[in-house]
């Protein structure tokens, strides 16, 4: 058809059009909703929409006390509050240091110029590359599949309560999860640096310290700070799970039906995250501001 | 040694009959040159013609498949690991688009031409902590390229005539015999490219160094460079002083027959 | 003044980002600080019984005809374990391997289409005054849908999606519900900013040009917006529902038909063995979500390419 790519030039988007796109989506939700036997008339007749109601309303006044008069904790709520916030921190900062140093092994190990781009074996040696890198990649996938939330049940059975044991479990999935992208940055930064540096004379080592690392370290230090935000979701949501954390505060005061203090936690937690996620946006955007010439 | 051997060691570069292939495609074809110590060279001819690799040729990041490539009497085929490097460390390149690292400073871009001369430890030593002598010594070379008050600027926040200086200020500072400067005029006004021509050769003139550049640009060409080499199709066109050089020679260089469209 | 000087004199009056290396001094001390905290410290009492711990569930968590004949030879032992993998996939196993993925198919589709509304309304420069032409006086209200659009999405992608299915459940019961709301309110919300991010960093010639014969808001959005950034978007989309694979295996835990119900029942029944099949039965669910995610988001590239 000549006519036709002339009259058309560029490549017609793969999936289709965005109408057919849009539908073959809209297929599949709807296929998906039937296997998962998601019924409307749920949200209309069976809902308790009443106790939603009540758990919302009480968003307007966050409890700065214990709910309970005579509280079977004791201590100030506010203070307990910091401790929780606190120890969210500690955990999600303990886990991400992990994954740093996990996740640059892992970027360093799970790369393609890694195990052949630089050094270009040849011969049976190209294979063995080949070998290694495959093992890294599935070692890697394998570990990230694995929710932090079933690593920590896994560990938990497996060791018996340990702080430890939520700290490593956001830790695992994280290093595999930083390596890749790390190890994504390092295949995609430009290979003409690399080469010029050859060029200079410099060894393969040399070339990845000196020319590859410094090249991707912006993007790997923003990116570290979204995995830190990441991370006090993850550290959170372990408190349902035993993790002094934030959400093992917030599912005791639900299970009592304290709301306003579970919208203090709330709110805390927001607060933590939209801070996090400001200081990091803010961060990002000076390190990758270039210059436009 | 024999005789032909012993006169490479004259010349700064000598190639023998040298071709490159690349799987089928024949980047280069039984290129015969010389190129004394501290000569003047450009190289000519149209794009894809094979300058570029003629230039890896001269730099050891590329060997002849066929044929010999003599740089400075040492052979690439013949060294490996560190005489290599210590090889390539001896011939300085600036490429096109600078290659630099944008998110360091241009100290550091710098100290990187010295890569091939130091150790691991050594550079990482250097490249963290520069001493005063480093720096200094970064300084004087910046300050020969013009732009020493940019030592401790970040890289990316240069223009790309400034990035070009930085790019030359590392290959000088690999003590280079010889520069290596790949299409440094392409796409850029007339003023920076005679500025950029003029360092080249001061460069040269004022270290004896071996300067060999590819350009387009032909008065650019015959104003700077005492010898002109046209590359046409991976072979020497014409080989000879750029006063030798008639507009029809250039005309015939960058012709475009059809035949030589089909073939593109 | 000499070189050595002149040297010191530039190197004192280097630029320097100083929020840049603050931000990455606190934070490098942030991560340092906390394991000296002495919070992950562990007493050293009761190791030997966590490593007799250790053993029993290494033990316990090998398939069960393992279990029985721990003298069997190598082919009978993969024999019993390929018959139990069959067993295990035939009692609840693929049921609920299929409801996993369903699940997450409908939440990133809600995701989507939730996100697709609100990310024009999100978009800083669709809400300014007057898009994309900063010279002319426009709305005065715009720029407050702007922002409370962007505040609606940051408390949607802040709270956890297990935190959000947690409170839902109470009201929606053991249902598909609570899951599939959980997940597409904290994936619009990160969608809908990534979306609005797009929009943002468009190159101004299209849609300016636009606005310059005169089109308005919708316009610029549905004409210049959504054609060239449509499989932008969809990398990000395919992206999120591989998250979305992983988060739903989790979301059973609350009592929702996924492999983490599976997971937890089997734990609660001491079947260890039959955990660590849900286990993997929900790497290889997320194993196969990335997968396609790969291919598809690969082919997107390149046909933008």
């Amino acid at each position: 058809m000549r006519e036709s790519s002339l009259a058309l030039p560029g490549k017609r988007a793969w999936l289709g059009g965005r109408r057919v796109t849009l539908g073959l989506l809209l297929v599949a939700g709807v296929i998906a909703a039937w296997v998962v036997r998601l019924d409307p008339r749920v949200l209309i007749a069976d809902a308790q929409w009443h106790q939603l109601g009540k758990f919302l309303s009480a968003a307007f006044s966050p409890a700065l006390v214990y709910e309970d008069p005579t509280p079977a904790r004791d201590g100030v709520f506010l203070r307990e509050i910091g401790e929780a916030i606190y120890l969210t921190l500690v955990y999600a900062a303990g886990a991400i240091g992990l994954s740093v140093i996990g996740g640059v092994a892992f970027g360093l190990a799970g790369s393609t110029r890694a195990w052949l781009g630089l050094a270009r074996p040849v011969g049976v040696w190209r294979k063995v590359a080949w070998l290694g890198f495959t093992c890294v990649r599935a070692v890697m996938t394998l570990l990230r599949s694995v929710h932090e939330i079933v690593w920590a049940i896994v560990f938990l059975q497996a060791l018996g309560a340990v702080p430890l044991a939520a700290v490593i479990a956001i830790a695992i999935p994280y290093s595999a999860t930083l390596g890749k992208v790390f190890s994504e940055l390092i295949d995609e930064a430009s290979p003409e640096i690399a080469e010029t540096l050859r060029a200079n004379g410099a060894s393969v080592v040399q070339v990845y310290v000196f020319g590859l690392l410094p090249t991707v370290f912006p993007d790997v230090l923003a990116y570290l700070f979204y995995r830190f935000e990441c991370g006090l979701r993850s550290a959170a949501v372990l408190g349902f799970f035993g993790a002094p954390t934030l959400g093992y505060y917030l599912a005791l005061s639900w299970g009592e039906r304290h709301y306003h203090e579970v919208w203090a936690y709330l709110y805390a937690l927001l607060a933590l995250i939209v801070a996090v996620d400001t200081w990091g946006g803010v961060v990002r955007r000076r390190l990758t501001t270039r210059s436009e010439s | 040694m024999n005789s032909a051997a012993a006169a490479a060691q004259e010349n700064a570069f000598e190639l023998g009959n040298a071709t490159v292939r690349f799987g089928d495609t024949v980047a280069l074809q039984r290129v015969s040159l010389a190129i004394a110590e501290g000569e003047r060279v450009g190289f000519v001819g149209p794009s894809g013609a094979g300058k570029t690799t003629l230039l890896r040729l001269l730099n050891a990041s590329q060997l002849p498949t066929e044929g010999t490539a003599w740089l400075g009497g040492v052979s690439g085929e013949s060294v490996r690991g560190d005489q290599l490097r210590a090889l390539r460390s001896s011939i300085g390149l600036v490429p096109q688009r600078y290659h630099l690292v944008p998110s360091l400073r241009v100290l550091h871009n710098v100290l990187m031409g010295k890569l091939g001369k130091q150790g691991f430890l050594a550079s990482m030593r250097s490249l963290l902590l520069p001493n005063q002598e480093e720096q200094e010594a970064v300084h004087a070379l910046l300050e020969e390229v013009g732009i020493g008050e940019k030592l401790f600027a970040k890289t990316d926040t240069l223009s790309g005539g400034q990035q070009q200086r930085v790019a030359i200020a590392r290959a000088l500072y690999q003590r280079p015999r010889a520069l290596l400067a790949d299409e440094p005029v392409a796409s850029v006004d007339p003023t920076r490219a005679e500025a950029t021509m003029s360092l080249l050769t001061r460069l040269s003139g004022e270290s004896k160094l071996t300067l060999c550049v590819s350009l387009h640009d032909r008065a650019l060409a015959k104003r700077h460079l005492p010898r002109l080499i046209g590359i046409r199709a991976g072979q020497v066109f014409k080989d000879a002083p750029s006063g030798a050089w008639s507009d029809a020679d250039f005309e015939a260089l960058y012709h475009l027959d059809s035949s030589a469209l089909v073939d593109a | 003044m000499t070189r050595g000087d002149e040297v010191k004199r530039l190197r004192r009056e280097r630029p320097k980002d100083h929020v840049v290396r603050w931000s990455f001094g606190i934070f490098a001390l942030l991560l340092g600080a906390a394991w000296l905290s002495g919070e992950f410290e562990v007493g050293t009492i009761d190791w030997e019984r966590r490593w007799e711990n250790c053993q029993r569930f290494l033990e316990k968590a090998q398939p069960f005809p393992v279990q029985q004949q721990p003298d069997a030879s190598w082919t009978t032992k993969g024999r019993l374990v390929w018959e139990w993998i069959g067993g295990q996939w035939q009692t609840h196993g693929r049921e609920a391997f299929v409801y996993t993925l369903g699940l997450s198919v409908v939440a990133i589709v809600l995701a989507g289409m939730g996100s697709l509304l609100s990310l024009p309304v999100a978009s800083r420069q669709l809400t300014a005054a007057s898009p994309w032409l900063p010279g002319v006086v426009g709305s005065r209200w715009w720029p407050w849908v702007g922002r409370g659009a962007r505040f609606l999405l940051i408390l949607a992608r802040s709270i956890p999606e297990y935190m959000i299915a947690f409170f839902l459940v109470v009201s929606l019961g053991y249902n598909a519900w609570p899951a599939v709301l959980a997940l597409a309110i904290h994936n619009a919300g990160i969608l809908g900013r990534l979306g609005s991010e797009l929009v943002d960093n468009q190159p101004r010639n299209v849609p300016g040009t636009l606005r310059e014969l005169g089109a308005g808001r919708r316009q610029v959005y549905f004409l210049g917006s959504v054609p060239s950034l449509f499989s932008r978007f969809l990398v990000f989309f395919f992206y999120r529902w591989e998250t979305c694979v992983r988060d739903a295996t989790v979301l059973g835990m609350l009592g929702i038909p996924t492999l983490g119900y599976y997971l937890l029942e089997a734990r609660a029944k001491d079947h260890l063995d039959s955990m660590l099949f849900f286990v993997l039965m929900g790497s290889v669910a997320v194993m196969m979500g990335d997968l396609v995610s790969t291919v598809v988001r690969w082919r997107l590239r390149k046909g933008e390419a």
